[in-house]
């Protein structure tokens, strides 16, 4: 067989193909947008409730439960403000390129994914701990027993929980990321 | 614009959808997702489009980005055995299997051969491809010329 016998079969696939109604693709991508701009609203709330929480209940006349909390809360406030951030810089990558540009613009990217994913994320997740562990003293010192292993196998369980997501997206990732540098 | 746009949609839908389908190795529900995130991209693009390239160029610079972005979103492709498929081809010839033998083959190019091999099937000229992909159009030529060897070979022998 020739190329060209290829290219004759390849060009007279039927056209069996319905052209699909493209008003609701529109539509969702209006709700999408809407969904983005109320989520963007929610986080913002939300991080105006916690600082406002945090002065509420004078939480920074106790320095060492302050120092966990703040811990915890920065810890979690970053990674989401990365992955905000990481989404937009993905989303500003123009389709209208060509593609060695727009492959060139990816592995770009996901090379920068590649170092959060191995410096930025073990230091946010040793801070992280860093907090729990602060935490675990004054629970430990101010509540009861039971309630306090409770807390403890939850955190482990849902540690681990994490550190499963986290590997398998960093590992998808990285496939990725060899996949466009070898094509 | 809307007009513009339905016009646009209707006479490149086709096009469109049976390079996502090689791309996608077949699977017709993937190609209808990836057809409509293209158009998607055309309909928020549309009033950048300067005229320095015909619509149709524009269009598939835009869909073989698409493509690329997908492996993203789509990891799990599904995976189709040649050897499965080869001995399909040998028990019943016909167009479908010949198709899908083909999709089969394609799928085990790699990304950039992928996109290059399916704008030459769709007859694409090769100043058009250099002008899609950014490459010149003499490493297209030879590019264009290797591929065309490795898909032959795939199609005619299964290796």
């Amino acid at each position: 067989m020739e190329f060209k016998d290829i290219q004759n079969i390849w060009q007279q696939q039927s056209g069996e193909t319905t052209l699909p109604d493209f008003e609701p693709a529109k539509q969702n991508l209006r709700q999408l947008r809407k969904k983005q701009q109320i989520s963007k609203i929610i986080l913002a709330i939300t991080g105006i409730v916690l600082i406002a929480f945090f002065f509420y209940i004078s939480a920074y006349k106790y320095s060492g439960p302050l120092l966990g909390m703040s811990l915890l809360i920065g810890v979690v406030l970053v990674r989401v403000y990365i992955e905000i951030k990481s989404q937009q810089q993905l989303k500003k990558i123009s389709v209208l390129l060509s593609l060695e540009d727009f492959k060139a613009q990816l592995i770009n990217y996901y090379q920068k994914r590649k170092n959060l994913a191995f410096r930025t994320i073990p230091i946010l997740l040793i801070i992280y701990n860093i907090g729990i562990l602060i935490m675990m003293y004054y629970f430990y010192q101010y509540l009861s027993r039971g309630f306090f292993y409770y807390i403890v196998i939850s955190y482990l369980v849902s540690f681990a929980v994490l550190f499963y997501f986290i590997r398998k997206q960093v590992l998808n990732e990285l496939s990725i990321l060899k996949n466009l540098q070898e094509s | 614009m809307s007009k513009q746009f339905t016009k646009i949609y209707k006479e490149h839908y086709e096009k469109v959808h049976r390079l996502c389908l090689g791309y996608v190795n077949g699977d017709q529900a993937l190609a209808k997702d990836l057809s409509q995130d293209v158009f998607i991209k055309v309909w928020e693009h549309l009033d950048e489009f300067q005229h320095k390239s015909s619509i149709g160029t524009w269009i598939y610079r835009i869909t073989v980005n698409v493509c690329l972005l997908f492996i993203r979103k789509n990891k799990k492709k599904k995976k189709v055995d040649f050897v499965e498929i080869k001995e399909e081809v040998q028990e019943e010839h016909d167009n479908q299997n010949r198709m899908q033998q083909m999709y089969a083959c394609i799928h085990k190019l790699k990304e950039t051969e992928r996109i290059i091999i399916l704008l030459v099937l769709e007859g694409l000229p090769q100043k058009e491809i250099a002008e899609i992909t950014g490459h010149s159009h003499q490493n297209i030529r030879v590019m264009v010329y290797r591929i065309k060897e490795k898909l032959t070979k795939c199609v005619s022998n299964g290796i």
